[in-house]
């Protein structure tokens, strides 16, 4: 029982590794990005198709930026 | 509880502050407005399927043995989410935006784009609870409002 869990998430973590191209999610700018850096925009659609920027959110005054981890 | 259920208890609060909610989901449009929708919270959402902003922020992925072996913290925060009604959706879970191995992560940013505090969460349980999020915006919003007036005097 406690191999074959074990196979599993090797197998997991090759699929994962696999789908990823290997390597690790966040970027290099992405990892070095620290307090009293400038935060980067993203550049995103609505459901009307309409284009948006993250920055918006910080535009006018501070903003509270959460990033969720799943959607489900 | 769920962060969304969560953090739109805080609303008001942010409100009175004058501070913008921004929650960054995986999906698409519409699948972020339906997900957030159910917490009355589809304005707050920004969607993100290809994850550009956790790229960009420096969050990381956690691994499936850290999953499907959960530390302490995470089984508290699933029995708590039990608990409060909240579970993970399979179905969701299994949309093609969605990456599970995915890790959490807050800031707040000041006005004009400073990032003042900067949270990339260790493991999947790892985003602070709403309230201490306000804390932080509470104690950043300070020294950034000191340090802007310092500013001035400098100037």
């Amino acid at each position: 029982m406690g191999s074959h869990a074990l196979y599993f998430v090797a197998i997991c973590e090759i699929h994962s590794a696999h789908k990823d191209g290997g390597t690790a999610m966040s970027s290099a700018a992405g990892a070095a990005l620290a307090v009293g850096d400038q935060a980067p925009d993203l550049i995103y659609r609505t459901r009307e198709g309409q284009q948006r920027h993250l920055a918006a959110a910080w535009a006018d005054g501070p903003a509270l930026v959460v990033w969720l981890r799943h959607f489900g | 509880m769920e962060a969304l259920a969560q953090l739109r208890e805080q609303m008001p609060e942010l409100e009175k502050l004058g501070v913008k909610l921004a929650c960054v989901v995986q999906g698409d449009a519409d699948e972020a407005a339906e997900f957030c929708g159910q917490y009355g919270m589809a304005s707050q959402c920004i969607p993100d399927p290809n994850k550009e902003s956790y790229r960009n922020f420096g969050l990381d992925r956690t691994t499936w043995g850290a999953l499907l072996f959960p530390s302490p913290e995470l089984k508290k925060r699933r029995k708590e989410n039990r608990e409060a009604g909240f579970a993970v959706s399979v179905k969701g879970t299994l949309k093609n935006h969605c990456d599970i191995l995915l890790l959490p992560g807050a800031a707040v940013v000041a006005r004009g784009g400073k990032i003042l505090w900067l949270h990339r969460g260790k493991n999947p349980a790892d985003l602070p609870a709403a309230e201490v999020m306000l804390e932080e915006v509470r104690k950043n919003l300070g020294s950034a409002t000191v340090e802007h007036r310092a500013g001035e005097g400098n100037s």
